[in-house]
């Protein structure tokens, strides 16, 4: 498997249930290495996106591949992945140390140390059977299997539900240190600061399409910033009503002696239009990936 | 072994356990009644008994001797039905109920092919029937000693063996409905409507003269409960157990595997 090869192509695939198409015409390019966060409301397409790519739904046209060989060839691709989902069914009447040995007999490998190390760092007992277990730790079991036989692709969809605040920042941990060895991620996920931390790369799926693919960079730089001033009220009215002498510039609220806004354009043009005003202070901040969530959605029409 | 093959095995061994004491032990005991059938003892009390209650507790003629009895008392319906129960169950189970639950989807993630992941859940299964099936012949050598008659092997063999394919038609039935269906109920519902439709088709056939054509459709038709082999019986057995397979193979290749959500 060649380095130059993507690691997960999707080429105008489609998708629908009777006559309810689900997707159409998704494209999606993921390269070795990176990290790449799939984001959406819910019912937009995600997890079909994945079952389509696991082979699980069929896709009605187009192509998938994975490290260059079709998703049809389970065999092949599925030895490549881990998997997990955030309700993933796993065999309630086996121990997790059991369940995990019968995954790594599968893979064909000497695979318990990893999953021994893994368990340690989750804090799960692998003793205990998996039905007993709680809706978090049996995920924490889903997630040892996804990564104990050190996949090349790990396909995650919403991972970290069940999880508490602290596992989650583990889970963070053990993502990086999984693209630092050289994995990929694709990574559906409703959690904006954990897809913000862990992601370069992020697409937004809406009604079944693709409707932005950026990276987090170039998500924020061409996002609208949030601009805060202090001055005095005089001063803040005529900035309120004068603001739109600057292309990109919005006003948002005020309070006391603040006024927010919101900019999208060059900084160096905000820059000159503020220091011809008599303000005391001014912030100006990168929006939030939830912010930018929304932006994007309402741009496109939702709610 | 493969993996799918024995986590099943694996999984299922207390119920396996259990079934293969329990048939050996009705197995046994219904031996330890024979000399009571023999004597004549209950043919006497059955005296009177309308003709239609008499074919339910079987043949009384045959009573009077080993293979007889066997053939009757045992193979005739209650082996069958045990075997056939516990065959629709876990075909139904490994097949449309680990659909339901999810595991499907699950197994398929971890480098199992769609039709790799269905040979071996097939191989598994048949592996549990026939075991429980052994403890039918295992009965009937133990119960031999105890009672002190003697039946040859080879033709314990040919019934276990005719019964064992009945029973695993029947399930490949609830096989075929899961892969084409992936629902649990549709499954269970068709296999156990043919498996009983069958049986009354053909106990019903010797009485109702307009029965007979459509009786063909029902497997004990083919099913030999005595000692006679008869290789086209045994074949149509087969072939339908592999139609089974390969249309239920096909139709889950060509389909969308069922989700938990």
């Amino acid at each position: 498997m060649g380095k130059d090869v993507s690691a997960l192509e999707i080429r105008d695939v489609y998708k629908s249930f009777g006559k309810n198409d689900v997707l159409k015409g998704i494209d999606l390019k993921i390269e070795q290495g990176e990290i790449f966060g799939f984001l959406g409301p819910n019912g937009a397409g995600k997890t079909t996106t994945i079952r389509v790519m696991l082979d699980i739904f069929r896709a009605n046209r187009g192509f998938i591949e994975i490290f260059g060989i079709s998703n049809q060839k389970i065999r092949k691709t599925h030895s490549l992945i881990g998997y997990l989902s955030s309700d993933m069914a796993l065999d309630h009447d086996l121990t997790g140390k059991q369940y995990l040995g019968h995954i790594n007999s599968r893979y064909k490998g000497e695979f318990m140390p990893n999953a021994e190390v893994l368990s340690n760092i989750l804090k799960v007992k692998l003793s205990s059977k998996i039905g007993k277990l709680s809706t978090g730790n049996r995920q924490k079991i889903g997630l040892i299997g996804a990564l104990m036989h050190n996949p090349k692709l790990l396909i995650l969809d919403e991972p970290t539900q069940g999880f508490d605040p602290l596992i989650q920042q583990v889970f963070v941990k053990l993502i990086k240190q999984y693209k630092k060895k050289g994995g990929t991620v694709f990574m559906s996920s409703h959690i904006l600061a954990e897809v913000q931390e862990l992601c370069d790369r992020v697409g937004f799926i809406k009604d079944g399409s693709i409707i932005g693919l950026k990276t987090i960079d170039d998500l924020r730089s061409s996002s609208r910033k949030k601009v805060i001033i202090s001055a005095d009220q005089k001063e803040l009215e005529k900035i309120k009503y004068q603001h739109k002498s600057l292309p990109g510039l919005h006003y948002i609220s005020e309070s006391g002696n603040r006024m927010h806004l919101g900019f999208s354009g060059d900084i160096n043009k905000l820059m000159d239009y503020l220091s011809t005003k008599k303000i005391d202070d001014v912030s100006i901040m990168e929006p939030e990936l939830d912010e930018i969530f929304l932006d994007l959605y309402r741009k496109d029409g939702g709610s | 072994m493969r993996f799918i093959v024995t986590k099943i095995i694996y999984q299922k061994r207390y119920l396996i356990l259990g079934w293969f004491i329990g048939v050996l032990g009705f197995t046994i005991l219904m031996m330890y009644f024979f000399p009571v059938f023999k004597n004549g003892e209950l043919s006497n009390s059955l005296k009177g008994l309308p003709p239609s209650i008499e074919k339910i507790i079987g043949n009384k003629a045959s009573w009077t001797t080993i293979g007889g009895y066997i053939s009757d008392q045992l193979f005739a319906l209650r082996v069958p039905m045990f075997i056939i129960i516990l065959s629709i169950f876990l075909f139904n189970s490994f097949i449309a109920g680990d659909e339901k639950k999810g595991l499907t989807e699950t197994q398929l993630t971890l480098t199992n092919g769609r039709t790799r992941l269905l040979i071996d859940k097939v191989v598994a299964i048949v592996i549990i029937v026939s075991f429980v099936m052994s403890a039918v012949l295992i009965g009937i050598i133990l119960g031999d000693k105890i009672i002190h008659y003697h039946y040859a092997l080879n033709t314990i063999l040919i019934i276990c063996t005719n019964c064992l394919l009945l029973c695993l038609d029947f399930g490949l039935v609830a096989f075929l409905a899961g892969c084409l269906f992936g629902r649990s109920g549709i499954a269970i519902g068709l296999a156990s409507v043919y498996a009983f439709g069958s049986y009354l088709l053909s106990s019903m056939v010797g009485s109702v003269s307009y029965l007979r054509i459509p009786e063909k459709l029902s497997l004990f038709h083919y099913y030999q409960n005595n000692t006679v082999f008869i290789a086209k019986d045994i074949i149509v057995l087969s072939v339908f157990a592999l139609v089974c397979l390969i249309i239920g193979i096909l139709a889950f290749n060509f389909r969308d595997i069922k989700t938990n959500s």
